[in-house]
């Protein structure tokens, strides 16, 4: 099981380096939006301050929205997915190419981010704040996208039922990460208790996936 | 032996089969035959567990087929993504089968159909032929499986490969194995014929 995990790992890794455009996109993407709000909206280093850490949720969601069917698109026109639906290994595919889809499409941004955060004034503390939530809060945010994608990648109208079933399950997590950093509730909560609920919901969240995303794959023929 | 009682799908309410019977006895191979559109593929597909069916039983031994594991489909599909190398692919999915496998077992396999010199060649690389030929050899990896389901096998191949993919047919037939094979042409191994006429056999 531990060697199929790690060949579905190296298999992930060889398809996105021969294909450097497709790894960038998001990449790019979110740079290109954290750096644009603080020119087109204001310069207002309060503001700034303020709205910074919401910005940066939503162009970690749109980046990984944007990109995450790549994770599904060619192995289910080429049939590969239909191949291996009957593999009694099929989980630890599942589960390599969830980790790897993480690792690929959100790594760099997270590791990018504290640099983004200086443009907007950020104090040191709320940027390591916020270096520590996004690492341990983005796979809440991946695996609802990975989820949503594994159920539409067969569909026709997958372009329109995505948002669609992306949002509702999303909102609340960005009202809850991006709170703590606000003027509410969870302001006055503890970092590690912030980061112990972070890490808690990401578990969860990604047991869940990997048993959507199983059965999508081993029914999607 | 495998048999298929009264079987029943639907597509879109729209009958696709209706009931189907048929009993195929250990080492044989069975032509299905049919124009376009009278059910073939889905027959196929029905029995390799890709589409579930809405009345029938299908049965090997006697015994109700529950997880489909006995059956193994090649279709139009190529099975394999477009950038990886071709001996990459193979070794891929061996794995998730959890099958042993060494370089040179493979080499070996991809040589049957010629194959081993485009083996480091990525798959968009590839003529159409021997991206078919490429999923054919997956065959010899199969070979475990008591059926074969194999759709139109013999598209875009050379009449050489022709030659050896009937040879692989008649060893897996040798071995016990059943083969069940949509197909417009005849071929040289003697096998029972199924015709598909309006979703009736």
């Amino acid at each position: 099981m531990y060697k199929v995990f790690l060949f579905s790992v190296k298999r992930e890794l060889l398809i996105t380096y021969r294909s450097l455009n497709d790894f960038l996109m998001p990449f790019s993407f979110f740079l290109l939006l954290s750096i644009f709000f603080p020119i087109i909206i204001t310069t207002d280093s309060l503001v700034l301050m303020k709205i910074a850490h919401g910005i940066l949720w939503i162009a970690y969601l749109f980046s990984c929205f944007l990109s995450i069917n790549r994770l599904f698109d060619e192995d289910y026109h080429s049939g590969f997915f239909e191949l291996v639906s009957k593999s009694k290994f099929l989980i630890a595919f599942v589960i390599g190419k969830l980790f790897c889809g993480w690792l690929l499409i959100t790594l760099p941004i997270i590791i990018v981010s504290p640099i983004t955060l200086y443009i907007y004034g950020i104090n040191e503390t709320n940027i390591v704040l916020l270096f520590f939530s996004m690492l341990i809060g983005t796979p809440i945010i991946f695996n609802i996208c990975f989820m949503v994608a594994s159920l539409t990648f067969n569909l026709k109208a997958s372009a329109i039922l995505a948002p669609v079933l992306i949002f509702p399950l999303i909102i609340p997590v960005l009202i809850l990460v991006t709170s703590f950093f606000g003027e509410d509730s969870f302001h006055s909560m503890h970092p590690f208790d912030f980061f112990k609920l972070l890490f808690l919901l990401s578990i969860i969240t990604t047991l869940f996936t990997i048993f959507v995303s199983y059965n999508s794959i081993k029914n999607s023929s | 032996m495998l048999n298929v009682k009264n079987l029943f799908f639907k597509y879109n309410q729209k009958s696709v089969l209706e009931n189907i019977s048929f009993s195929i006895d250990r080492s044989k191979l069975v032509y299905l035959i049919g124009d376009n559109g009278s059910g073939k593929t889905t027959l196929l597909r029905v029995l390799a567990g890709h589409l579930d069916y809405d009345k029938g039983k299908i049965l090997i031994d006697n015994k109700l087929v529950d997880d489909f594991a006995p059956f193994f489909y090649l279709g139009h599909s190529i099975y394999f993504h477009s950038k990886l190398r071709l001996n990459e692919n193979i070794k891929f999915i061996l794995n998730l089968y959890g099958f042993y496998f060494t370089l040179e077992h493979i080499n070996s396999r991809l040589e049957y159909f010629g194959l081993f010199k485009v083996r480091n060649n990525y798959l968009s690389n590839l003529s159409q032929g021997q991206k078919r030929k490429s999923s054919l050899t997956l065959l010899h990896y199969f070979s475990k499986k008591k059926i074969w389901l194999l759709d139109e096998p013999f598209i875009n191949l050379d009449s050489d490969s022709k030659e050896n993919l009937i040879v692989l047919i008649n060893k897996f037939l040798n071995i016990g194995g059943i083969v069940i094979m949509a197909t417009h042409e005849q071929f040289p191994i003697e096998g029972k014929k199924i015709v598909l006429t309006n979703s009736h056999v």
